[in-house]
Formats: C-alpha cells, structure tokens, sequence
C-alpha cells in the first residue's frame, strides 16, 4: 500500500493552506510528535523502520532507516530523538547519531524526551518508570501501583524535569508529579476509574490535564504542580472510551473529545483558583476516530489556544476556540492517521 | 451525530517488573541488536536492563539476580563484562 504524507502551512488569516515536502509512503505511518515546547521547532514522523524529521517549516532535515521495527518515538526541541521497539530505547543525536541503546527486560509502553530528561515508562504492575538525566545518562526508577499493566501513562515538560503521571490503582485514579528526580505528591483523585488514558502538561510543567474513566463516566482531572486538583468535570456517556485533550501552552483553553464520539467541549481553567468548567460543547457532523486504546487520533492546539486541530474520521478540522465555529476542513483518507501541528510565524 | 457505543474491556494483566539490583560492567565494547539478543538469551530471566553507550563503548548490564559464575564467565569471555563492587 502506498499513500501520501502531507504537510501542510495553513494561514489563520484566510486559512489558506499550501503543501508541504510531499512525498509518498509505502509502509503505514505509525506516529507523529513535536516536543512539548512552548516555542516547537521539530516535528518527527514515524514509520516501523523509517524515521522523518522536518523542521517547523516542513522541510525534511533528516531521513533515516531503522534496522528495528519500532513502536514509540519522542524528540526534544534540541533535535534529540529516541525511538522504542518492544523492549529497546535507541537515543539519538539531533545529527541521527546514535548516541545510546537501552534494553529492557520489561516492554516499554511510553517513552518521552525533554532537553535535560529522557523517560521511559515499561508495561508492568507495579508499573516502572526510568528516569534518565541526558548529561550523564545516569537515572532514577520510581514504581507505581496499578491495578493492571498499561493502566498508567505519563507525560513531561519542555526539559523534562516535571513527570506527570495518572494511573488506575485500587480502583481510583491518582496523579503523580516528579521534579526534579524527587516526587512532589502522589493524590487520590477521589475517583473510581476503572482504566486512564491521556495526561498532558504545560510546556513549563506548571499544570497538567488527565482523563480517567469508568463505568458510563469520564472524568477530566487537571491539576498543579503544588498538588491542588481542580473540580473534576465528570461527563456520563454510553461508554467510557479514551478522551483526547488539547489546550494552549497556560493550560486555559482546553479542548476535549472522547473518540468514536461527536461532541467536541470547551473548557475552561482558571489556573489561579484551580477551577476547571465547561463553557460550552458542539455536535460535530461526524465522530472523532475512534481508534484502539492509546492509538489513533490525537488533537493539538495553537500556542495561544485559539486554534484547536480535532482529528474525525474522515477529515480533519481546526476549530476557533473563541467561536466554536469550524474555520478549516482538511479531508484525509486514512483512518487513524496521526497528526500534530506546530505554529509557525511567517514574516 | 449521536454517541457511538464503544465498549472497551481492561483485562487485568499482571507483569512483575524486573527489577535493577545487580550491575555488571563492560568497557570498550561494541554491543550491536544481535549482541543484545545474546546477552539476554544467556542471563534469560535475571535479565533487567542493558544501558550502552555507543560513543564511549560501555555497557552496564543490570540484573535482577545476582549472575552465576558460569553465566558471568560466559559474559565475561564473550563481552568482557565484570561485576561492580
């Protein structure tokens, strides 16, 4: 099978778009991720034996074949990357330099690359993660209860040095903050949650928004770096499935969808009082992809969180926050194609 | 549109993780995907974690129990590593 990858520059002021560094692939995309960066630089597309990396202005600076079939990827805004197979992490330089292999003897379920950390998150219960300093590769291991293996993912700031983690154990969902290689809290949400699905954070690591679910119930968890936990916004649904979340780099302008579901909400955090609420939601004319479990469709926002790209299963759209008027349709014909955006200043 | 209905089954799965306890060293070595395999297969279980640094040519090899003289011999011979004290 063979099919195109395009990049696209869209222009917010007409919304105007222009492809990109077009070129064909043979072989599935597995992922695409940028570095959670207040100002993103990269983006790093993958495939099970190809990595691609382009700079913000879509152009290709680096192509590489992997003699591994890999599964997980992360870049940092320094150009890093590191690419995961089932058990292996293999950290490059920003010139595709392999730098270090390392190899578990548990599967490696996430990895993340900040510019000071990189974090490798293994599939087990109690669920391990590893923590290593990129200056020395040294590391820290911290161990997580779970209910299951796989019931707990993690996120990380631009450097790295905030780890967030959200987690099913006991049956409640907790969060968990790292800084620094030393563990800030570890709270019980007061929630009952039967499986967690997405935590992302600030650039700076300040705030971060997870989603938990349970029987006919998700939650939306967001919470600071002192502990403070928001109002938890619980929705009941016909079925708890995973939710993507996406928001601007304050972490104000929130955006959540559950997948295989229409009904895109808007929220609202006011950092200073930890309140979390939702201003208002819209039926989409289709579903968001529904995807496998952690797999799939996946949002992104502009800096400023005006813009949000919403991944449906037929096309794409970029809907303005402000508004909740839908400003851009990008028709795609692949399901379960990642995507992600970057913004980029044109003068 | 209206809710898709999804369900979504969590089958408990429990996998110990293996834990770091015992750490071996190898310098000036070259530990190629194939050489990983290897090491793995003669450590089998008490395999943890091998951490190799490419542009100095050290491995760490890390394991959950304390290696046999037959299996670090083994290493030894084949990788060069040594046990750290």
């Amino acid at each position: 099978m063979s099919y195109t990858i395009t990049a696209k520059m869209i222009n917010v002021e007409d919304f105007s778009e222009q492809d990109v560094n077009q070129w064909a692939q043979d072989v599935g995309l597995l992922k695409v991720v940028r570095p959670n960066a207040v100002n993103p630089q990269y983006l790093l597309l993958l495939k099970s034996n190809e990595v691609i990396i382009l700079d913000r202005y879509g152009n290709k600076r680096l192509e590489m074949t992997l003699d591994y079939t890999a599964i997980h990827c992360a870049i940092n805004n320094n150009g890093e990357f590191a690419i995961s197979s089932d058990y292996d992490v293999y950290l490059y330089n920003s010139d595709g330099s392999l730098r270090t292999i390392l190899s578990f003897g548990n599967k490696v379920q996430e990895i993340y690359l900040g510019t000071d950390y990189l974090t490798v998150l293994l599939q087990t219960s109690p669920a391990q993660l590893y923590i290593y300093k990129l200056s020395d590769l040294s590391y820290s291991n911290f161990s997580f209860s779970v209910n299951s293996a796989g019931a707990c993912h993690h996120t990380i700031d631009e450097d790295g040095d905030h780890v967030w983690i959200i987690r099913t154990s006991g049956g409640n969902c907790y969060i968990a903050l790292i800084k620094q290689l030393s563990q800030q809290f570890d709270k019980n949400t007061g929630k009952s949650s039967d499986w967690v699905d997405a935590i992302r954070c600030r650039p700076d690591g300040i705030i971060a928004v997870g989603e938990s679910h349970d029987s006919g119930r998700i939650d939306i968890i967001a919470v600071r770096n002192d502990g403070v936990l928001a109002n938890i916004l619980s929705y009941s649904v016909s079925s708890p499935y995973a939710t993507n979340i996406s928001f601007d780099i304050n972490a104000t302008k929130i955006m959540v969808i559950k997948k295989g579901s229409a009904t895109l909400r808007k929220l609202s955090l006011n950092v200073d009082i930890m309140s979390l609420s939702e201003v208002t939601n819209i039926t989409l004319t289709e579903n968001a992809e529904a995807g496998g479990l952690d797999v799939g469709g996946c949002n992104d926002a502009t800096p400023d969180g005006k813009y949000h790209l919403i991944q449906l299963q037929t096309k794409c759209v970029i809907v303005d926050y402000d508004d909740m008027s839908i400003k851009k349709e990008i028709t795609k014909s692949t399901v379960d194609v990642p995507l992600r955006m970057l913004a980029v200043e044109v003068t | 549109m209206s809710e898709e209905i999804i369900t979504e089954e969590h089958e408990k799965i429990i996998i110990p993780p293996k834990e770091p306890n015992y750490c071996y060293v190898a310098e000036e070595v070259t530990i190629a995907k194939e050489a990983v395999e290897d090491i793995k297969s003669i450590i089998a279980d008490k395999f943890a974690m091998l951490e190799y640094f490419h542009d100095i040519k050290v491995a760490f090899l890390w394991t959950t129990d304390k290696l046999t003289d037959e299996e670090l011999g083994k290493l030894n011979r084949l990788y060069g590593f040594y046990e750290v004290r």
